[in-house]
């Protein structure tokens, strides 16, 4: 029941703290305890009206403006923000879902403290800012801060530059996380287009896209603004239709919508698009640009490739024969192909056929973002062998879970076991959290201050603002709230480097200092209400970008077959890990709404499962649900087995995401984790994690595993559903 | 009132009221990602009714994603299609509903009136396309999820039909808005939670009155059909068919029935489908 009281609270609450908020700049001040307040009700709390607010989704890394429908001081329903170039007014099943994470039941309600037999109890802020400002000031002070370390997201973000600066006035260390090859991609754009970052692919534009792998209608990069280029691709105002060749061991989303798929064997992409690149010369495709690049095409032949690729000959030279009559084609490399053992190299290649094919300028172009330097295996080994021999005594986890979302063999889950002290700064005690000393429960991104520069953005420099659409729900304070605060306490060059009040403050104080290091001068308030308005600030890359694109490179180096940890005779499937849209690494695993959203693929609820190819299975006597073993190098589970027609029979497929220790109620102990069998193999040019480079093996349980699918019969049976005609 | 359901149901009935709601599909822009189906669950306050009940057929979604597989690996190749309540205008399931809880209101709208339905079932058994749900619980939300529930969307309870409405509470709002201003409701001025999340605007909702709406366009393209036409139900959900190539063409050869691999060869239509003829009989 709620009571009279609850209801003038509820009042108070949403309303004053967001209304008046928002329009006086204090929105992170507990709301005014008064029943005198709704006598004259703040402009975005009228009974029955729903007030729209634009923010920044932050549930996955690529930057979407939403827009959030608030009633009575509750956000209700997220739609994506139209007049956002990134999201364009689309919103993906996850985002949507983050309502889920906000309203969650095993959200942290307030600030906790480990009480030593592997439960938490409640506590305040001020003792735990108090605990862990003392053990940080301690160890500066040792000069021993080289033993703190903090663990990141790597976002764009104005917070994770207020960890950046936190971390640097301490002397820490950050290990920024990913499982994203985006070290991989930004060294192929180096190599072959000449220009630092991320390129923007014009996917509209294009009127054959060749995909090695990229599943940018399921998860890769940023799968909404891909979506809508993909639309306008498909059916778009210019009366064309492109066309899609997807080349995977495994067939995603975007596969499942493409008009050829080809399977080729793991690890063989690279190849496959450097024979391509070669085939495109000899057909006089490429510009002067590439005129020193002889040495390729005969290096590099069709038949050498379709054989490496386990693909037949004639489907890749029909492949080629349109890629070659293709007016404004485009390559993507991405997922699985970039990361095996020689990522860089196959995404240099997919690059290098760009290059031949003369998309740059043209449907890929330079763009700003992803400067983050990501912490590469042997980055992350190093921290992992300081915490062995001792010498971590604190670590912030800050938003991220690597004892889940990494692979176990990184030993990220022993290291946080063995290190003197660790702080959770996550809204939920996911697995990495259960080991922590302290938890400090966190805001959700719907209730506080930040911003994001989308990344690849639309061709554009796209900032997104995030604000708070409603009043906190619990006792939680946002990450940057923490760190400044920690700041305060500690003094010295931390306080100097972070002198602002709160989240509000410091996300305001970056926007000024962005805008005035670009010359944008004139009344910030102004600017910056504006932003609040629209959700995003958007402006034209700088002068010059567009011929970032150097003229002249040196050939691309020769792209080698990725190498797998495991031996063949021991191991024979090769392990696709795949990350999905609602998932994602493991973000979506405690959210009912994916949790019940059928897998699109295989239309599979609540848990996780291995994909086999029919006939595999057939060999091995299995049938959809039975109960499997699977094992490689670092390490084994059990999960049900589904039969999946895109899916070669040398290899095994797996969702990420799922199987987690903990994380609350919907996510804990569902399905299995896929990233406990890899083993930890960095790329061979970077050092970015190569995450599709292990081998398992297969053996059947004997018994039922427990697989809930929806849906009936998986074929039309003659029906018409699909259309007239027949065949699709 | 048997009367009154053949008048209704004569062909361009619908067009002397004012609007005609109507949706098109376009399958060569669904990429099947299940957006649409979460922003249904949001805006309409579906329950989560967890694993069990799923295991047991219970689920409730107004909009879901259907697959069909077509040809077996390496020329495999899987097909999208979301399917929800057609808005038949000569709905299967109102001339069964023995307390006319079901019906169909001037707007085109299959409409479902809750407190009126006493749960018999009927209009569930009666309907082709499988989108009505009963609920056999009353669902509740584990605290606090139930602060997201819509204000703008009756929560039903035990006992109770229910079923995709085109987002009638949208349309609603935005027919109080226009007859404010005394005008008709601007072609794309309301979309259901579905067509607004698609991230391919693969959804177009509108007007089939007014001949210049984007959905009337859709409805003229040679692409256009309609779901189960052969049933006669007039469907208010009008698919523009996936133009990829046929399979085989597009794998260069290599011919793949796709009822040669079913795993059952009984056409569905055969196996307890409503006949048009039964269908008549009831009405009449």
């Amino acid at each position: 029941m709620v009571s009279r009281r609850d209801i003038f609270k509820y009042a108070a609450g949403g309303g004053v703290g967001v209304g008046v908020g928002l329009l006086l700049g204090e929105v992170n001040q507990r709301p005014l305890e008064t029943l005198l307040s709704t006598h004259i009700p703040p402009e975005d709390f009228a009974p029955g009206i729903d007030t729209w607010y634009k923010t920044l989704c932050r549930m996955c890394p690529a930057g979407c403006g939403i827009s959030v429908k608030v009633r009575e001081g509750r956000a209700k329903k997220i739609e994506g923000n139209a007049e956002h170039p990134v999201s364009r007014g689309g919103a993906c099943a996850l985002g949507q879902a983050s309502l889920n994470a906000l309203y969650n039941p095993d959200r942290l309600r307030s600030p906790m403290r480990a009480d030593g037999e592997g439960g938490f109890v409640p506590a305040r802020w001020d003792e735990a800012l108090e605990e862990l400002s003392a053990r940080l000031g301690a160890l500066q002070a040792a000069g021993m801060g080289r033993r703190v370390w903090v663990l990141t997201g790597g976002a764009l973000s104005s917070g994770e530059e207020a960890l950046s600066r936190f971390a640097e006035a301490l002397g820490a260390n950050v290990l920024r996380l990913t499982l994203d090859t985006i070290a991989n991609e930004r060294a192929a754009a180096k190599a072959i287009y000449g220009f630092e970052g991320l390129p923007h692919y014009d996917i509209a534009s294009a009127d054959m896209v060749v995909s090695f792998g990229a599943d940018f209608l399921g998860s890769w990069r940023s799968p909404i603004a891909y979506a809508k280029a993909y639309g306008e691709f498909r059916q778009g105002a210019n009366g064309r239709r492109g066309h899609l060749a997807q080349i995977e061991p495994r067939m995603s989303l975007t596969g499942a919508n493409a008009d050829e798929w080809l399977p080729a064997r793991p690890g063989t992409e690279g190849a496959l698009a450097l024979a391509l690149a070669a085939e495109m010369l000899r057909r006089g495709r490429g510009g002067e640009d590439v005129a020193n690049w002889g040495g390729l095409s005969e290096a590099m032949s069709l038949a050498g490739a379709a054989e490496q690729a386990d693909i037949p000959l004639a489907r890749i030279e029909a492949l080629a024969e349109r890629l070659a009559a293709a007016e404004t084609p485009l390559a993507l490399g991405g997922g699985a192909a970039g990361a095996g053992t020689h990522g860089a190299a196959a995404l240099s290649a997919v690059a290098a056929l760009n290059r031949v094919l003369g998309a740059p300028g043209n449907t890929v172009r330079p763009n700003l973002g992803y400067a983050t330097a990501y912490a590469s295996v042997p980055d992350i080994e190093a921290f992992a062998a300081e915490a062995a021999s001792g010498n971590v005594s604190l670590v912030l986890l800050a938003g991220v879970d690597p004892a889940h979302d990494l692979p176990e063999s990184l030993g990220i889950r022993q290291a946080l076991e063995r290190a003197e002290f660790v702080a959770s700064l996550d809204s939920f005690i996911n697995d990495s959290a259960s080991q922590a000393d302290w938890l400090l429960a966190t805001d959700s991104f719907l209730e506080t201050w930040g911003d994001d520069i989308s990344s690849p953005g639309a061709g554009t420099l796209t900032v997104t603002l995030q604000q708070p659409v409603q009043e906190r729900l619990f006792d939680t304070l946002s990450i940057t709230d923490i760190v400044l605060r920690l700041a305060a306490r500690l003094g010295g060059a931390a306080a100097k480097a972070l002198p602002h009040a709160d989240a509000q403050a410091f996300t305001r104080a970056e926007w000024a200092r962005v805008w005035q290091s670009l010359g944008l001068n004139g009344d910030f308030n102004e600017r910056f209400r504006l932003a609040q308005r629209n959700g995003v600030w958007d402006a034209p890359l700088a002068e010059g970008m567009a011929d970032a694109v150097s003229p002249e490179v040196p050939p691309p180096p020769a792209a080698p077959e990725s190498e797998f940890a495991g031996g063949e005779a021991e191991y024979p499937f090769v392990l696709h890990p795949y990350v999905t849209q609602g998932f994602r690494e493991g973000a979506g695993a405690n959210l009912p709404w994916i949790q019940e959203l059928p897998d699109p693929l295989t239309s599979v609820v609540y848990g996780s499962w291995a994909e086999v190819n029919p006939a595999t299975a057939g060999q091995l006597g299995l049938s959809m649900g039975d109960l499997v073993e699977i094992e490689s190098p670092a390490g084994k589970v059990s999960v049900p087995v589904v039969m999946h027609p895109g899916v070669r029979p040398d290899v095994i497929a797996m969702p990420l995401g799922h199987g987690h220790r903990a994380n609350g109620r919907y996510a804990e102990g569902r399905g299995a984790n896929a990233a406990s069998l890899l083993a930890a193999q960095g790329d061979s040019a970077t050092g970015a994690l190569a995450w599709a480079a292990t081998r398992v093996a297969l053996k059947a349980l004997g018994k039922r595993g427990r697989l809930t699918r929806t849906g009936g019969v998986g074929r039309t049976l003659g029906r018409q559903i699909l259309g007239p005609g027949g065949k699709h | 009132m048997t009367d009154k359901l053949r008048e209704y149901r004569a062909d361009g009935y619908f067009a002397k009221f004012d609007y005609h709601w109507t949706m098109a599909i376009d399958l060569d822009r669904c990429t099947g990602c299940g957006a649409c189906v979460v922003a249904c669950q949001a805006e309409n306050n579906l329950p989560i009714v967890g694993e069990k009940r799923v295991r047991q057929g219970r689920e409730m979604k107004w909009l879901r994603v259907e697959r069909y597989w077509d040809g077996d690996y390496p020329h495999a190749r899987l097909n999208f299609i979301p399917i929800l309540c057609q808005q038949c205008d000569k709905a299967p399931c109102e001339i069964a509903c023995p307390v006319f809880a079901t019906y169909h209101n001037q707007d085109g709208l299959n409409a479902q009136v809750y407190n009126r339905c006493i749960g018999t079932r009927t209009c569930a058994v009666y309907c082709p396309y499988e989108v009505r749900f009963f609920n056999w619980f009353t669902y509740t939300w584990d605290e606090p999820l139930e602060q997201q529930l819509n204000p703008d969307v009756t929560v039903r309870e035990k006992g109770v039909m229910e079923k995709c409405t085109f987002c009638v509470q949208r349309i609603n709002r935005a027919k109080d808005a226009a007859r404010d201003e005394d005008r008709r409701v601007a072609d794309g001025e309301v979309q259901p939670a579905c067509a607004q999340s698609c991230p391919t605007d693969a959804i177009v909702f509108g007007d089939r009155n007014d001949s210049d709406s984007a959905v009337s366009r859709k409805m003229r393209d040679p692409r256009a059909y309609e779901v189960l036409k052969e049933l006669n139900t007039a469907p208010s959900v009008i698919y523009l068919k996936n133009a990829r190539e046929p399979l085989h063409a597009a794998n260069g050869g290599g011919h793949h029935d796709d009822g040669a691999h079913a795993e059952a060869a009984e056409p569905h239509a055969a196996a307890g489908e409503p006949r048009m003829a039964e269908v008549e009989s009831a009405v009449t």
